[in-house]
């Protein structure tokens, strides 16, 4: 990654604005002040990395300490049937997610962004901030009940208006089962992402919508024209950040399928879960999680290029 | 088969009175031994929640407290069951890692089949010798291992050969039914055979609108489809037996109506071919669990957990659930209908040529009572303080009240009164042990997963038979030669 | 714009919205209405109330859950405080100072955000038991300050980007050393951004499951993500009384949350971007 490129350095401020002040400083200050966090970052994060890529070099059965193998673990992945599978699925999954929150957070900030009262907006925000306090472990059970089977929320709807002549186990086969993964929590709305992009929406400044006002271009084409480019530097953030969480998801895979039918919901941190948890292989779940790391920083990397192509930047 | 029906009343105080009067009796009767001191931590599993069951823990802080006074120099804690949900295995895993784990603590047999003396420390040696704490004339007086039947001994030993745990109790299961449906449907709770049986199913299916058969098959883990497949594994090689046992263990255990094989066993069959997917009895097993599937809830596969099996039954939308005697509190208290207990047909030369003309009943060690101790204890000052305890503990006047008090499992130590949760499985409990155990208990726990995987794809269509029993035999044969690296038998290649 | 013109302009928009909030609280809903039931009523009835109301679910989730309340503030308020802290200065430090190797470490921090977080939790608690720090708060509260920093660091150099140079000069000129600008200037301004950090590192050590179970080993002083698993279990689950405890368990935010939504949202005004 080049200088400019550098995340969060939003382009006009990397350079002018903080270059005075540089050369008064005695360098000692900002050592000092980021001394606290690298001290817990090198004890709590990269030790701790450094260990688990170091043991993805080893046959490591817990409590003895690992015996080193050179690449074994690394040729034994890419010749695992189920790896491979759980690469594909989770990025069907994370595409998929991604995809979901990132409208529904959209669309849900365009709708509050739209109305015209300030007491209505700040109610609807706090409306959709109130649900991020439900523990993901209640939103997975009421959402296996949707899909359930005879008695599922779902299929007695569907069954209900007709759609469908009998109910179908949306869990249970390996056509439906991802795809409802994808759709569990919908509508999506209540989050972060929601929160970020109405911030940035309010942000705008006000005179650039007027004036599209008084060309009379129409709410619909507004939003596509003007605030969609114009915060385009959230969406990268909230993009990179759901990508990281659906590349290492396991939660509901782990609550409502356990990567089945015949895997078609195995996630790669799921299996590197059952990899050295249950199988006991910590040395091979090492690898796993290695492997998914330097996939995730790869992806990241990729966005912030697309992003940097055309470095002009009407956000923050 | 005989119908037992449920709502039995509960003789919990006759009995403990009973087993009060016993220990009064034998408590001036031990020895005091002032040589055993340290300060152990014990984690008993669901025999201590002194939050949810204040009930029973009682009587295991009562245990402890009765050995402390017989031992002053020792400290025994009781650490109250992880709430953990699935996480109990990372909170193992990790405490292990570290050389923190509780002196003695619980695990599934199978889990610790697959570390083996990596974690546990082995304790041949220790059930040979005399536990002081059994009353004299009762098993295990002079032999600790005298106290636990051959089939539970055989079923715990690891691959490797040793024991890593005590096994204090068991699970029976059985079929709970509901009486009303099958009344409804016309279905009598008693087949001649696996035909009639999946006839009926099929006809609750039709006429009632709701699940037959509750069982499920999530993509790995555990599932009560796992005690299905051993069975139809079981019955299919039930002409077998003499081929797949090995001698040396046949002169530990030869009563062959009890017996398992194990995993060295399991293995060597494979290695000499003599179990071979490709047998002609593996259309058998795959034709009668494809017809099992069929008689499942339609989300079979989409179901995670034994309780939302439960909770479908529960709720009347299930006419049969197929659980074990944990469940028997839970379906006595919140079921609204009438149920009974079943259990499922024989297979009969009808089903196949050749069939067994029986079936055999699913137990297992599966219960809360199963406690080894970790190798870092064995390292330390507290061992024999935890060995004692243990044999402490396995007394019969000590585990007998605790177990009959929770009623979830079966006490196994000889000299426990048999509590009245296994009245009603007794039918079943009188069956044949099925030759095959749970799939994740055969070769290694990833050989489970896969069988389970291969399963559903034919299940599911993706495979035909001739592919699922090329696959099955892969299987087969790599989980053999998984385990071959890890022990290393004699035989092994 | 007049109210009822407002009104006229505004009801789709109000419609949808109110239509994705009523599906975005069934789970909340569903949740409260079932820690009103016993076993037998859930079991009979998924979605809807029963009668009779079973209210002494709550009294018996209570015991569990105010102990596991009052142990999540003690692992919580230290994890808030320092991380506020600890993200306060490096994002100042990174937004405001321009030292050899600054972009090279601020990749290197946000490249934390990409470890699987499962992957650690074993080679983590190696270091704790190292440091023989198991069974204690720092134990507890060090490695969640750990995780939280790493985008605490981001967001607090976002923010501070955003604050104009000119603040900072003028005070420079009056003689204000590096430390009064940090505390006079920037730590006032930056309020919104740090309750912001704040709730989002509120919500991650309220929910957290893994970490405590693996780092606390008293049971008397585990939190409340721990704490609502009490009722659940292998060999049955009390579903009433699991369902008060969530309710009991997401109190304490709900309350925070309707106190500083304001804040939490000013912080975020200055625009979370990359």
């Amino acid at each position: 990654m080049t200088q400019q490129k550098t995340p969060t350095t939003g382009a006009k401020t990397e350079s002018s604005r903080w270059k005075l002040s540089s050369g008064f400083v005695p360098i000692y200050i900002p050592i000092l002040f980021l001394i606290p966090a690298l001290l817990l970052l090198f004890a709590f994060r990269y030790i701790p990395a450094v260990s688990a890529i170091f043991h993805s070099f080893t046959y490591w059965n817990i409590p003895e300490p690992g015996e080193f193998i050179g690449l074994q673990n690394y040729r034994a992945l890419f010749d695992d049937p189920i790896f491979i599978k759980s690469l594909g699925n989770i990025l069907k999954y994370m595409v998929g997610r991604t995809a979901l929150v990132l409208v529904m957070a959209f669309v849900g900030a365009e709708l509050v962004y739209n109305l015209s009262s300030d007491r209505w907006r700040n109610i609807w925000r706090m409306v959709f901030t109130i649900p991020m306090v439900i523990p993901i472990t209640v939103n997975l059970l009421v959402w296996q009940q949707v899909y359930a089977g005879r008695q599922g929320m779902l299929n007695e709807f569907l069954t209900g208006i007709g759609a469908m002549a009998r109910p179908y186990p949306w869990l249970g086969r390996p056509d439906t089962a991802l795809p409802a993964l994808i759709f569990i929590g919908f509508p999506a709305v209540a989050g972060f992402g929601f929160l970020i992009i109405l911030a940035a929406l309010q942000n705008l400044s006000s005179e650039v919508n007027d004036a599209a006002l008084i060309d009379g271009c129409s709410r619909l084409r507004r939003v596509f024209a003007i605030d969609l480019p114009a915060i385009r530097g959230p969406l990268a953030l909230i993009l990179i950040l759901s990508l990281n969480l659906g590349m290492q998801e396991f939660a509901p895979m782990l609550v409502m399928t356990q990567g089945g039918p015949i895997n078609t919901t195995m996630s790669p941190a799921y299996y590197l879960y059952i990899q050295g948890f249950t199988y006991g292989k910590h040395g091979y779940a090492s690898a796993i999680g290695t492997v998914l790391m330097l996939m995730t920083l790869a992806l990241s990397i990729f966005i912030l290029r697309m992003r940097y192509r055309r470095a002009y930047d009407v956000a923050v | 088969m005989d119908i037992v029906k449920g709502n039995m009343m509960i003789k919990k105080l006759s009995l403990l009175l009973v087993f009060a009067l016993l220990f009064a009796a034998l408590g001036p009767a031990m020895a005091q031994d002032s040589d055993i001191s340290g300060e152990i931590v014990v984690h008993l599993q669901v025999y201590y929640r002194p939050e949810q069951h204040p009930e029973h823990s009682a009587i295991a802080e009562q245990v402890a407290q009765d050995y402390m006074e017989l031992h002053p120099n020792a400290t025994v804690n009781l650490l109250p069951d992880i709430p953990s949900g699935s996480d109990y295995i990372t909170w193992l895993s990790s405490r292990i890692a570290a050389d923190e784990a509780p002196d003695i603590v619980w695990d599934q047999w199978f889990n610790r089949s697959r570390v083996m003396g990596t974690w546990w420390t082995a304790l041949d040696e220790y059930l040979e010798m005399p536990n002081h704490y059994i009353p004299e004339g009762t098993p295990g007086h002079e032999r600790w291992a005298d106290s636990f039947p051959p089939n539970v001994l055989n079923t715990t030993r690891a691959p490797d050969g040793h024991w890593y745990q005590v096994s204090l109790d068991w699970v029976e299961t059985a079929m709970y039914y509901n009486v009303a449906m099958f009344e409804e449907a016309g279905v009598e709770p008693d087949w001649a055979n696996w035909g009639e049986f999946t006839a009926d199913m099929k006809t609750i299916q039709d006429t009632l609108g709701v699940e037959a058969f509750g069982s499920f098959m999530p993509g790995t883990g555990w599932s009560t489809w796992y005690w299905a497949d051993s069975l139809w594994l079981s019955i299919v090689w039930a002409d077998q037996h003499s081929e797949l046992f090995m001698d040396k263990y046949s002169e530990m255990q030869p009563d062959l109506a009890w017996r398992q094989l194990n995993a060295e066993e399991y293995a060597k069959a494979i290695h000499d071919g003599v179990l071979s997917a490709h047998d002609p009895r593996m259309d058998d097993y795959l034709r009668i669990s494809k017809e099992f599937s069929e008689i499942l809830p339609i989300d079979y596969i989409g179901i995670t957990s034994l309780g939302d099996v439960m909770r479908m039954f529960l709720g009347e939308q299930l006419a049969i659930y197929w659980g074990g005697t944990w469940d028997n509190k839970e379906i006595t208290n919140s079921a609204s209908f009438e149920w009974g207990l079943t259990y499922l047909p024989p297979f009969t030369d009808d089903d196949f040529e050749g069939a067994p003309n029986t079936i055999y009943r699913v137990g297992g060690p599966s219960s809360a009572g199963q406690y080894g101790i970790p190798v870092a204890t064995a390292n330390s000052d507290n061992f024999d303080l935890a060995v004692d305890y243990l044999m402490w503990m396995s007394a019969p006047q000590n585990f007998g009240p605790l177990a009959n008090e929770f009623g979830g499992f079966i006490p196994m130590v000889a000299g426990t009164e048999v509590g009245p949760v296994l009245a009603n499985f007794q039918t079943v409990a009188a069956l044949q042990d099925r030759l095959f155990g749970d799939p994740s208990a055969r070769l290694t726990i990833e050989h489970g997963d896969n069988w389970t995987q291969i399963m559903q794809g034919y299940f599911l269509g993706a495979t035909n038979e001739e592919e699922t029993k090329a696959l099955l035999q892969e299987s087969w044969e790599n989980g053999a030669a998984a385990l071959c690296e890890q022990v290393e038998y004699d035989w092994c290649p | 714009m007049s109210r009822s013109k407002a009104w006229r302009r505004d009801w789709p928009l109000m419609l949808i919205l109110l239509i994705l909030a009523i599906i975005t609280y069934v789970p909340f809903v569903f949740t409260v209405i079932n820690s009103f039931k016993i076993n037998a009523q859930f079991f009979q009835q998924f979605w809807l109330p029963t009668l009779p109301l079973h209210p002494e679910n709550y009294v018996r989730a209570w015991p569990a859950m105010g102990k596991a309340i009052l142990n999540s503030f003690t692992y919580s308020i230290p994890t808030l405080v320092l991380t506020l802290v600890i993200s306060g200065l490096a994002g100042y430090a990174f937004a405001r100072y321009r030292f050899p190797g600054r972009n090279i470490l601020f990749i290197a921090i946000l490249a934390l955000i990409m470890i699987p977080g499962i992957l650690l939790v074993i080679p983590m608690f190696s270091v704790i038991i190292a440091l023989d720090w198991g069974d204690t708060l720092q134990g507890v509260v060090l490695p969640w300050v750990s995780v939280e920093i790493v985008f605490g660091t981001f967001l607090m150099r976002t923010f501070f980007e955003t604050l104009p140079q000119e603040y900072f000069e003028a005070a420079r000129l009056d003689g204000a050393n590096e430390f009064t600008l940090l505390f006079r200037i920037a730590v006032p301004l930056a309020i919104p951004a740090l309750s912001t950090l704040a709730i989002l590192d509120l919500l991650f050590s309220w929910n957290d499951i893994i970490w405590p179970l693996v780092a606390i080993f008293d049971s008397d002083r585990l939190p409340v993500s721990i704490g609502v698993l009490s009722f659940a279990g292998q060999y049955g689950t009390d579903y009433g009384v699991t369902f008060a405890s969530y309710v009991i368990a997401s109190l304490p935010l709900i309350i925070i949350f309707a106190f500083t939504s304001r804040r939490f949202m000013d912080g975020l005004s200055g625009g979370l971007s990359i």
